[in-house]
């Protein structure tokens, strides 16, 4: 019965906690400001905005791409 | 376009080239740090998708003529169909979404993954686990709670790796480079939290000191039903946040959206398991409160839909040049359509018909399949040739992959769904009776569906096998070029 | 390029100006801040928070933990309407589940092994008294039906169907239209005190048709 109580006591408190205060590590974090700048964060100058990324493998197969 | 990024790069602008190189070497780093690990986990992924596939479709086969392979005990339909389940679920989707998981994160992070053997050792016991576990299905030792079936000698075996597995990913995520938190961490993230949460939640209360009567139901709904939405969906989101943008070279349409959508789903998801037990004798308002929440389900799918549709706004011609962009349009399209087919299906007025019925099946199959599985193949065809440097040998076997696949399982949702709903119908009309093969009964009148579902079934093995093709061939071009010790250059980041 | 003055990433600066393709649509780069959160969206959220309010509080039945009518407790109405089942179309559900595996949804019974319940005097009988015996505890060894001798055993039903359900059982094959019965109904009570009484003939082995037709068609009140 004890570890139905432990995984009660965990469910109903420890992870509404946990996740408030993931929630205010974010906000202090500065997560939500600049989101802008967050949404560029996975292009870099080796993959840039504006390139893509994948494409079948082999010869061109249209020419109507998205490529220089 | 065939030359190598370098040089061209190096061409425009020479003043960025040592960053740009520096960036190169970090990424190369990473890939190369995730390699084996993730080369191992889509390896053992591929087979368990393999596996069962061939269960699935014994199991299919046996719904519209059971006498087939009726004779032996360990293929039994008791048996064969939670083995393809547990197959499916935790031998290739937990696995193909560990490592796409890992390899986000690093990505992310602008991490490498630091002692990968530990993870590589853990997913061997992975695998070990899921195949006892597999084993002990077909040897009759089924707990026979439904998404927990795996016999409780295996269950450890899967838990302590897990635990290491999510440990490592933690860890790469305390080391990274990367300040800000891209919308897919967090998703990632917190499945990574949900998961153990859930699966022990689930052993202590069904297994190891079950609960009593309708609790059992209730807890075993919870689980089943967010292992799809807590485990499985935010993986599948996040990939898709991560890989449509990245593709297609655009930043996602509205970031505010996605962090909207990520904590409405966060908030709500966890809710939903009881519109499954409408009609049954729990208090009412918890089934209710368990369709609130299935019904704001709404918000987060919406967001979340209209912001990747946004995203891809003006791009739809590309599908026609990338696989991985494809296969997750398809993912991302099919995680709409379900979720909110599944708002519909959690409404008391529907759910007295459609429950108990086919349509629940291809309901769930539209969300681990067409939504979920199809994600995994996009991801595994972007990353694997970025890990191990060698592009993909065939462009056709791809395009089998994707329209067999696209094609098996719309064959498989759609008539199903239909089936399944006239199915409710008829179960709730006493004057139809249950068995008789002479009328309109319950029974026969499923039997043309499941038919077509089997067909679906060879369609979509079709496409796995073709998959498993392309995967067995480039994997073979790997090990060739490591002997020669000189990598394919790679072309398709051009 | 849509060059953003406020936009200093690297992603802006020149590298990607000269790859960028040439389909002007993905040079818009969107910016959050030009963008508030729109009305439409506001307003979607708004309602679907409404409509839950409502919704729980109106299908929650005062949250009562044995209240399992969503529509009891609003509006003063605090009791559950228990809904009463008719024993004929539950009888029918549960002959097709149970007996019709055996004695076939027809009622007609395989010749030689399966007897017919359609016209069977077994059936039909006035009182259920014995019918009741044999699907609680099953029947075995020679028996004549309408004039044919069959000679098998019937499982018994005791622990797998509950009072309710024998008689509902037991009075749709007595009144089954299709097939011409009309006998009188079974009543659970009347189930339940035969199998009360007979609660230690699971330990004997099923009943023979000899032992059945030394008893009375109707059991004698106690
Ligand atoms: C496992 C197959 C089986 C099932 C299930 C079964 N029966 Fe029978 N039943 C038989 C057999 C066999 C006999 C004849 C037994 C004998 O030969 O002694 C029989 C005899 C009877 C008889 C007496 C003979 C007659 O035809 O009237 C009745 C009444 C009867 N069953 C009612 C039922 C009812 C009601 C159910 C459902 C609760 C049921 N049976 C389920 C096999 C079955």
């Amino acid at each position: 019965m004890t570890v139905v109580w432990i995984l009660f006591v965990s469910s109903v408190i420890v992870l509404p906690a946990a996740a408030l205060l993931a929630l205010r590590w974010a906000v202090r974090h500065g997560e939500f400001k600049n989101l802008q700048k967050t949404a560029l964060s996975i292009f870099d100058e080796e993959e840039p905005v504006g390139r893509m990324t994948d494409r079948f493998p082999g010869p061109q197969r249209s020419s109507k791409s998205s490529q220089p | 376009m065939s030359a190598t990024s370098p040089s061209i790069l190096q061409a425009l602008s020479p003043s960025d080239t040592e960053d740009v190189a520096q960036r190169r070497a970090l990424l190369a780093e990473i890939d190369a740090s995730c390699r084996g690990t993730l080369m191992l986990f889509f390896g053992a992924a591929l087979v368990w998708l393999l596996i069962g596939t061939v269960f699935a479709l014994i199991a299919s086969w046996k719904m519209h003529s059971p006498d087939f392979l009726a004779d032996i005990p360990w293929l039994t339909f008791g048996r064969v169909r939670p083995a393809h389940l547990n197959a499916v679920v935790f031998g290739f989707a937990s696995e193909a979404a560990i490592a796409v998981t890992l390899w986000l994160i690093c990505r992310l992070c602008r991490a490498p993954l630091m002692h990968g053997w530990v993870v590589n050792i853990a997913g061997v016991f992975w695998n070990i686990g899921v195949a006892i576990g597999i084993g002990g299905i077909l040897a009759g030792h089924s707990t026979a709670i439904e998404w927990l079936e795996i016999p409780g000698y295996a269950t450890p075996l899967l838990f302590v790796s897990y635990a290491l597995i999510a440990i490592w990913g933690i860890i790469t995520f305390r080391f990274r480079r990367e300040k800000h938190l891209y919308v897919s961490q967090w998703y990632l993230l917190a499945a990574l939290f949900w998961f153990p949460w859930l699966y022990s939640a689930a052993q202590i209360l069904l297994i190891m000191e079950p609960v009593r009567g309708v609790v059992q139901a209730t807890v075993n709904w919870w689980f089943a039903h967010n292992v799809l939405g807590l485990w499985f969906t935010p993986i599948g989101i996040g990939a898709i946040y991560y890989f449509i943008p990245k593709v297609l070279g655009i930043p996602v349409y509205k970031y505010s959206l996605s962090v909207i959508g990520f904590w409405s789903l966060a908030l709500f998801y966890n809710w939903n398991g009881m519109h499954h037990l409408v009609g049954g004798p729990l208090p009412a308002w918890l089934i209710t409160v368990s369709i609130v929440a299935s019904v704001m389900m709404t918000i987060p799918v919406v967001t979340v839909g209209l912001n990747h549709h946004f995203t891809m706004w003006g791009s739809f011609h590309k599908l026609k040049d990338s696989p991985v962009l494809r296969f997750m349009v398809f993912g991302g399209m099919s995680y709409t359509v379900t979720s909110l087919h599944g708002v519909l299906l959690a409404l008391r007025s529907v759910s007295e018909v459609t429950h108990f019925t086919h349509s629940t099946i291809a309901h769930a199959h539209q969300g681990m399949y067409a939504f979920f599985t199809m994600v995994m193949f996009g991801a595994i065809y972007y990353i694997v040739p970025r890990i191990i440097q060698v592009e993909w040998p065939s462009a056709r076997l791809i395009s089998i992959h994707f329209w067999a696949s696209a094609i098996g399982i719309m064959l498989y949702i759609v008539p199903l769904i239909i089936g399944g709903t006239l199915q409710g119908v008829a179960m709730i009309n006493p004057d139809v009776p249950f068995l008789d093969p002479n009328k309109y009964s319950v029974v026969t009148m499923t039997v043309p569906y499941l038919r077509v579902r089997s067909v679906s079934g060879f369609i979509i093995l079709v496409g796995h096998l073709a998959f498993a093709t392309s995967f067995i061939w480039i994997v073979a071009r790997w090990i060739k070029a490591a002997r020669q010790h000189q990598p394919t250059p790679i072309v398709s980041n051009v | 390029m849509n060059p953003d003055p406020d936009n200093n990433t690297p992603a802006a600066a020149g590298v990607v100006a000269d790859l960028a393709p040439a389909d002007p649509r993905e040079h818009i780069e969107p910016n959050e801040a030009q963008r508030p959160m729109s009305l439409w969206y506001v307003t979607f959220l708004c309602l679907f928070f409404g409509w839950g309010g409502y919704y729980v509080q109106r299908y929650s039945a005062d949250y009562g933990a044995l209240s399992y009518d969503e529509n009891a407790g609003f509006g003063g109405a605090k009791t559950n309407i228990v809904k009463q089942v008719d024993p004929y179309v539950l009888g029918k559900r549960l002959f097709e589940n149970v007996c019709a595996k055996c004695h076939q949804p027809d009622g007609h019974g395989v010749a030689g092994q399966y007897p017919p319940l359609v016209g069977s005097e077994w059936a039909l009988a006035s009182g259920p008294a014995r019918m009741v015996r044999i699907a609680l505890d099953g029947l075995q060894g020679p028996i004549t039906v309408k004039g044919a001798g069959y000679n098998n055993t019937m499982t018994p039903h005791r622990d797998a169907l509950n009072d309710q359900q024998l008689a509902a059982i037991l009075t749709y094959v007595r009144t089954q239209k299709e097939w011409g019965h009309n006998a009188s109904a079974v009543a659970p009570e009347e189930v339940a005190g035969i199998r009360n009484k007979t609660k230690d003939r699971a330990a004997l082995g099923s009943w023979t048709a000899a032992e059945l037709l030394a008893l009375p068609d109707h059991e004698p009140r106690p």
